[in-house]
């Protein structure tokens, strides 16, 4: 992953006014929720919200309205400036290799590498980067936050969650090295397809068509095989995976309406926690497929990583 | 007559690059033909390889005049051999049924022998996409073997010893001289060289076939 570190590095001043944007947007998202669980709480005593309250409230919707839109607008506009310094890496590389290099590479390899592995990697700069930057950031924020209004109910509703983070880290491990098998494959038989136009000749000449054939069929019977056995760990993996990620939400019922029963936690608080409950356990229960794409994601990089130079000076943009 | 090509003449779209091309050449008979680069030299091997079909003229290999017919009568070696990502036995059989027996003859007569024996899979040895995984000398010994293996009455060399160094010629010209011997052989290049013996030499000019010794005279 050094690629990606070289990446970031070379925009360090656009990734840290994303993410500084990201740590205030949790904290007004977490601002305006302790405002909620206090109006509720007032609406359950029947007492009288105060203009002033309500006007706060409305001023904290409209800042989280703001920083939402400015997250959006800069985590957008680092992630493509990345992608475009991953492409001209790439390019780049190319350009500073020598002539018997170039005619040795497989053009096939290098325009399926181009189609499917680069293409994939701005995909998920862009849509996921600052998403799991996010995801981070709300997860740590929103914990902590919970544990300082309710350490038990918070402790024992995440319990199942740190099962589930071991699970997830094993399931993607072996999905991981499912994909990378698929992708070899998969870049194998395009590969081939670009030699049959340089063997095209000699084909004709020795009459290999046949030969040929069962060739590149025995690479597509390797891929489709490769394909299906990731989807099957994949789909293996993640059902369970949904399961389990269900039981944190189910606990904090149970144990969050015993204590509202009880009386040892309000009503406001327990709003709040289900409400926020996304921001734990969501993303616990998200974190398979999350990790599933950042393993592609990084098998990818890797792949890559050998034919893309990236000056490690930053630029300004 | 291995070999009768009359009033050939060939174009690329607008681009004429072959005039009135006429040629004999009997069973057994070797020839070469030099040309500056882009003089027509390939083309005209591909026409005889009945890679290209002649539009204009006749193009006789073997008494065959149809390209796909006239392919099963020729084997050519190129300078840069092609080898199919695969083994080094499918690259010399390209597949068809050949028993080991003519296998191994063809790698004696290619060379190939004692570099195979030392190889840890053999003949099954994986040459790697474009033949990246065997030297250039060794491709070109592969692609002299499946030429020997398919047993062509014809055999076309282009500039097949254009590219060779000091430490593979002596064995690529062996297996050479082991895939040409008793047939007909039509060999292009762009320089002259004495690495092979040619009963005939032809120069070939702005299109145009001519005898070697006539045009140096003429000069």
């Amino acid at each position: 992953m050094s690629l990606l570190k070289k990446l970031l590095h070379k925009r360090i001043r656009l990734v840290i006014a994303a993410l500084s944007i990201c740590i205030l947007s949790i904290a007004l998202t977490l601002c305006w929720n302790l405002q909620l669980s206090s109006i509720i709480n007032i609406v359950n005593s029947n007492g009288i919200i105060t203009s002033g309250r309500i006007i706060s409230a409305i001023v904290t919707i409209l800042a989280c309205m703001a920083i939402s839109y400015i997250l959006s607008m800069i985590s957008g506009w680092t992630c493509e400036t990345v992608a475009h310094d991953l492409r001209m890496g790439y390019a780049e590389h190319f350009t500073s290799l020598s002539l018997p290099e170039i005619e040795n590479i497989n053009s096939g390899e290098q325009l399926s590498m181009l189609q499917n592995e680069i293409d994939d990697i701005s995909a998920f700069l862009y849509n996921n980067l600052f998403s799991f930057a996010d995801d981070a950031v709300k997860f740590i924020a929103t914990f902590i936050w919970m544990l300082c209004l309710n350490p038990r109910l918070t402790l024992l509703f995440n319990m199942p969650s740190v099962f589930i983070t071991l699970y997830t880290g094993y399931t993607s491990r072996i999905i991981s090295k499912a994909v990378h098998k698929s992708q070899q494959a998969n870049a194998w038989m395009n590969g081939f397809a670009d030699t049959l136009i340089t063997v095209f000749p000699v084909l004709r000449l020795f009459d290999a068509a046949n030969f040929i054939r069962v060739q590149y069929n025995k690479a597509l019977d390797q891929w489709e095989s490769a394909k299906v056995i990731e989807e099957n760990t994949r789909a293996k993996l993640m059902s369970l995976s949904a399961v389990l990620s269900c039981l944190p939400l189910l606990l904090l019922v149970l144990i969050g309406g015993t204590q509202v029963v009880n009386g040892s936690t309000s009503i406001g608080t327990l709003y709040v926690f289900i409400n926020l409950s996304g921001n734990v356990s969501g993303i616990m229960m998200n974190m398979p497929g999350r990790i599933a794409v950042f393993r592609k994601f990084s098998a990818d990089m890797m792949r890559i990583e050998p034919y893309v130079s990236i000056k490690t000076g930053r630029t300004r943009k | 007559m291995s070999i009768y090509v009359e009033n050939l003449s060939f174009a690329y779209g607008d681009k004429q690059i072959l005039h009135g091309i006429n040629l004999n050449v009997r069973n057994g008979e070797s020839i070469r033909i030099i040309g500056t680069s882009g003089c027509g030299k390939s083309t005209l091997l591909k026409l005889l390889a009945g890679l290209y079909k002649a539009r204009d003229g006749i193009v006789e290999v073997q008494g065959e005049r149809n390209p796909d017919k006239i392919r099963r009568q020729v084997s050519v070696v190129m300078q840069n051999p092609i080898l199919f990502p695969a083994s080094i036995k499918d690259n010399i059989t390209c597949g068809h049924s050949k028993s080991t027996e003519e296998i191994k003859r063809a790698c004696d007569a290619a060379q190939l022998s004692d570099w195979i024996a030392s190889l840890p899979d053999g003949l099954d040895t994986h040459v790697g996409e474009r033949g990246g995984k065997v030297s250039g000398g060794q491709a070109q010994r592969i692609a002299i073997a499946r030429a020997i293996a398919k047993d062509a009455p014809v055999v076309l060399l282009d500039e097949a010893t254009s590219a060779l160094d000091g430490d593979t010629s002596k064995a690529v010209i062996a297996a050479l001289e082991s895939l040409t011997k008793g047939k007909t052989v039509v060999s292009v290049s762009h320089r002259p060289d004495d690495l092979m013996e040619y009963n005939r030499i032809y120069w070939l000019e702005g299109g145009k076939l001519f005898d070697a010794q006539q045009y140096k005279s003429n000069l």
